[in-house]
């Protein structure tokens, strides 16, 4: 349980027309929680158990390269969810969170949203429905930039070049 | 059109053959490294002057980078960037172990005094000695620099990094410079010529000569030619020419030269113009002095069966076609005048074991690079039916393409 105002969410885009009442009944299940500056909220590939809103201050996201080198995804500030696909599918993070300022959040477990789910509860599948169509927009994004990528000839693979190289200076004209 | 614009569509048509784009000529054409620098010397009347100093290194797959240093008041930026990256091609194709380099410092050498120009040598070693080196950048004699420039910029570097020898070549003999670096560049034409000749079943003995242009390299390339039996009929320098169908005195025209007396005024022979003997009936046709002399009109009017270009760029890309119409083979200069680039690598070698060589050794191994280079040129260009500077092109740009390869680019 929080004391959290219902008003303090209502504006929230996860949260975007449920009513008030139900609003409450989702409070219900959250934990209002607070983390200091460079605190780690929760790491890249630890079990997601949980679905966080921020109520304010911000967070940076990041992974790990291939390499082993951090990269900085973005940053999420008041307002923003984070870890909602935990809601949806068992699984791990896929990114790191760490806390830029002293940040206040609320945090959902997934185990109790499921409880929720099981009992047909309203404010349960309305947050979903909203989730899903945030997912569904990045999905689009995704897809549109994959579209952008393979119809650019300023950006191939850069195999390409090397192999043309060798077949140009050894096999064609290796004399 | 300049020399560097000429060399420009030169590398550009064999880029085209070889099938490069943009971005693997972006790699080739672009140099490592542009050096600038500001040095200020007192004059001999007191007064301070400020001259802008440049060194451009090229390519460095093959080698340290090598090229020479010029003195001169129109140096700038953009043509030290051409002019160094001609140098990747000529030591490629003559497959010395370079890379290539260019430097100059924006000055006028025939107003200043020795002292003047010992200060302003040294203080540009001052600047730039982190950037040379024998195994990074061996700086030359180049237009109004020589032997004694020479002496000084390893005389400074050597303060700095210790006795280095190696640094620079083009030194004196009697400062660890090589014998024959002097004649090396009319000799090696001369070498490429009596290739030229044999692929027609001719020789030098049975042929007959026009030389343009009788400074160094002319007049090195004429003695050569008259001690192998060859006709020099007609001569040249900047005040007119000389003609003689019966051959010119070889030996006292050097002479005449040596104490600096006008061509024109040679006792013996018929006067004529520097266009004149362009057009001459002859076997092979030399221009051993300035650029573009060939456009499309000269190229037509050339009675020769053989240019050699012993000069930089003296055949327009307009001309180019034209000799190629007409059947006219032309060495060109990439090859033809890289005589004294591998005598200064010569002088190299020699400095890096701490050995003299005979000129007997140099010689040797000067003919030597010339005929081979010649002749893989030639065998490029009878396999796939190129002419010989696209061929030579194209050898440059493979062996530095391949380098680079081998290295992961």
């Amino acid at each position: 349980m929080t004391g959290i105002d219902t008003s303090a969410i209502s504006g929230i885009s996860a949260f975007a027309g449920i009513p008030d009442a139900e609003l409450s009944e989702l409070l219900g299940i959250a934990d209002e929680i607070e983390i200091g500056a460079g605190e780690r909220l929760f790491a890249e590939d630890e079990p997601a158990d949980a679905f966080y809103v921020i109520l304010s201050g911000g967070v940076d996201l990041s992974c790990r390269t291939p390499r082993a080198e951090a990269r900085l995804l973005g940053h999420s500030g008041t307002g923003a969810a984070l870890g909602e696909t935990s809601l949806l599918v068992d699984g791990l993070h896929s990114a790191s969170a760490r806390a830029t300022e002293p940040t206040r959040l609320l945090r959902f477990a997934t185990t109790r949203f499921k409880e929720m789910l099981d009992a047909s509860s309203m404010p349960a599948f309305r947050l979903v429905l909203n989730l899903a169509r945030t997912l569904a927009a990045r999905l689009r994004a995704a897809n549109d930039k994959l579209a952008e990528l393979a119809s650019n000839p300023a950006t191939p693979a850069a195999e390409d070049d090397l192999d043309r190289l060798r077949k140009i200076f050894f096999a064609d004209w290796g004399l | 059109m300049s020399l560097l614009a000429s060399a420009q569509v030169y590398f550009d048509r064999a880029a085209r053959v070889m099938g490069l784009d943009d971005r693997i000529r972006a790699m080739l054409v672009n140099p490592e490294r542009e050096v600038l620098v500001n040095i200020t010397i007192e004059r001999d009347n007191g007064q301070l002057a400020t001259y802008t100093g440049y060194r451009v290194q090229h390519n460095s797959a093959r080698g340290p980078m090598k090229g020479g240093l010029r003195y001169h008041p129109q140096v700038d930026l953009d043509e030290v960037i051409g002019l160094a990256s001609l140098m990747t091609w000529k030591n490629a194709v003559i497959d010395l172990p370079f890379g290539g380099a260019k430097g100059g410092i924006s000055c006028d050498p025939k107003t200043m005094s020795s002292a003047e120009l010992e200060r302003l040598t040294r203080k540009f070693v001052q600047k730039i000695h982190d950037v040379i080196g024998p195994q990074l950048d061996i700086p030359a004699p180049d237009v109004n620099t020589n032997a004694t420039v020479m002496a000084w910029i390893m005389s400074e570097y050597s303060k700095i990094h210790g006795f280095n020898p190696a640094v620079v070549t083009g030194k004196p003999v009697e400062l660890h410079g090589s014998a024959g670096r002097e004649e090396a560049t009319g000799l090696g034409v001369v070498h490429v010529t009596e290739e030229a000749l044999s692929d027609a079943n001719r020789t030098i003995a049975e042929s007959t000569f026009v030389i343009q242009g009788f400074g160094n390299v002319g007049s090195n390339t004429a003695r050569a030619l008259h001690t192998r039996g060859g006709k020099v009929i007609a001569a040249s320098d900047v005040t007119g020419a000389i003609f003689n169908p019966e051959g010119l005195d070889v030996p006292a025209l050097l002479d005449h030269a040596r104490k600096r007396i006008p061509l024109a005024e040679f006792p013996v022979g018929e006067r004529a113009t520097n266009q004149d003997i362009l057009s001459m009936r002859c076997d092979v046709l030399i221009p051993a002095a300035l650029e573009d002399v060939f456009d499309a009109p000269m190229a037509e009017k050339v009675q020769a069966s053989l240019v050699v270009e012993a000069a930089n760029g003296p055949t327009l890309p307009e001309g180019h076609d034209v000799f190629a119409r007409r059947g006219i083979t032309v060495v060109p200069d990439i090859l033809a005048n890289a005589g004294g680039v591998s005598v200064s690598y010569l002088e190299w070698v020699q400095n890096l074991q701490h050995v003299t060589w005979s000129i007997d050794q140099v010689y040797t191994h000067l003919s030597s690079k010339m005929k081979t280079s010649y002749r893989s040129v030639v065998g490029l260009a009878r396999e796939r039916n190129l002419d010989l500077r696209t061929a030579a092109y194209i050898i440059a740009i493979g062996r530095v393409g391949r380098a680079a390869v081998l290295q992961g680019v």
